[in-house]
């Protein structure tokens, strides 16, 4: 059984190196993937566990990445390190897909610390008689197309075009609340780690950012449900 | 993923769908959510004198078994007591229509769903 570190899977590799920890190799030189297990995200390519992240420097790292990770370069090394080049660049994949997103990251965040499904998120009782009254609504409209009665369904469209408005309204109220508990996570998380323990400041941002992310969730699916509805 | 017979059912012929008043102070109403997939649920239950549940309705925007979940709540909780219509478990609506792993939350809503309209109607009844 072979451990190997990074350095020797980027021969001559311009930009920053993915600190990854080491793996385990089978007896063919191939990546024993049960063994080895799932690196963090934030370590395939190189970041401090933060959700403040500048996109243009994340992209920049990943293309850096997966350029130095293309298959020709390891050809001459032969096919076990073309196949942990591959085995690398699912990662940097996964990881960057992961990260770019900001609510993508937020949930991971969460996940990490298994956190995520830990309790359900009920949303608020004005907003659930909101959204009801919204689907009633929709349908509404749709029962006034199908009947052919034009003014009701002009009506109806109005009003879901105007509810739609204070749902995207929502939407943006939630991103900023999301901002700010990401911001307080991060704080968090460089205290805990200068504390060498996890501060109980960090629980309290990961239930905001819990609590967040659910109520952005349900803002989203209706939101699809009424761009569905509206090109119907 | 195929719907059982028993979620088709009741989503072609869904029991008890309607709206019932929701000022009147013998009507429980429960309005409750499920982030994972936007669904929406009413739930309304209407309470004699004797505290049985003598009538009660649906309204769900969602996936077929939501709409059969909640239909069958409302089934089984008409005839009821108050208290005994507290004590019905989603676990006994993911047997009953045999719902897949995927779709138990549906029954968790219908339970939800339940709760809140019996709190309300103690609420209305406190007040």
């Amino acid at each position: 059984m072979t451990v190997l570190h990074d350095t020797t899977l980027q021969p001559g590799t311009p930009g920053p190196s993915a600190p990854l920890r080491p793996w385990v190799l089978d007896d063919r030189g191939h990546v024993d993937l049960e063994r080895t297990g799932t690196p963090d995200h934030f370590a395939v390519l190189g970041l401090p566990r933060r959700l403040g992240l500048d996109t243009d420097h994340l992209d920049v790292t990943f293309r850096s990445l997966v350029r130095g990770l293309h298959p020709d370069r390891f050809a001459v090394h032969g096919p076990a390190a073309v196949a942990r080049a591959q085995w690398h660049t699912s990662l940097v994949n996964d990881a960057y897909r992961t990260l770019r997103n900001f609510d993508r990251r937020v949930a991971y965040v969460l996940e990490l610390a298994g956190d995520l499904r830990e309790e359900r998120y009920q949303p608020p009782a004005e907003l659930l008689v909101h959204v009801f009254e919204l689907n009633e609504a929709i349908d509404a409209m749709q029962d006034a197309r199908d009947e052919g009665d034009a003014e009701a369904a002009a009506q109806a469209e109005r009003d879901v075009r105007e509810a739609t408005a204070t749902i995207r309204e929502s939407r943006a109220e939630v991103t900023a609340r999301l901002v700010a508990a990401a911001a307080d996570w991060d704080a968090a998380q460089a205290a805990s780690e200068q504390a060498g323990a996890e501060l109980p400041a960090l629980a309290q941002a990961r239930t905001a950012l819990r609590a967040g992310l659910g109520h952005a969730r349900y803002l989203d699916n209706l939101l699809t449900r009424l761009d569905f509805s509206a090109t119907q | 993923m195929a719907y059982s017979d028993k979620v088709l059912d009741h989503y072609n012929n869904p029991r008890n769908v309607g709206s019932l008043p929701k000022s009147d102070p013998t009507v429980g109403t429960g309005v409750v959510g499920a982030p994972e997939c936007g669904d929406v649920m009413k739930l309304q239950i209407k309470v004699n004198a004797a505290g049985v549940i003598e009538d009660a309705r649906f309204k769900t925007f969602g996936c077929g078994s939501a709409i059969a979940s909640s239909s069958l709540a409302t089934e089984w909780v008409k005839g009821k007591t108050v208290e005994e219509a507290a004590n019905l478990r989603n676990t006994d609506i993911v047997q009953e229509l045999n719902l897949p792993p995927i779709k138990i939350h549906c029954s968790v809503l219908a339970e939800d769903a339940i709760r809140a309209a019996l709190a309300d109607y103690k609420a209305k009844q406190k007040a």
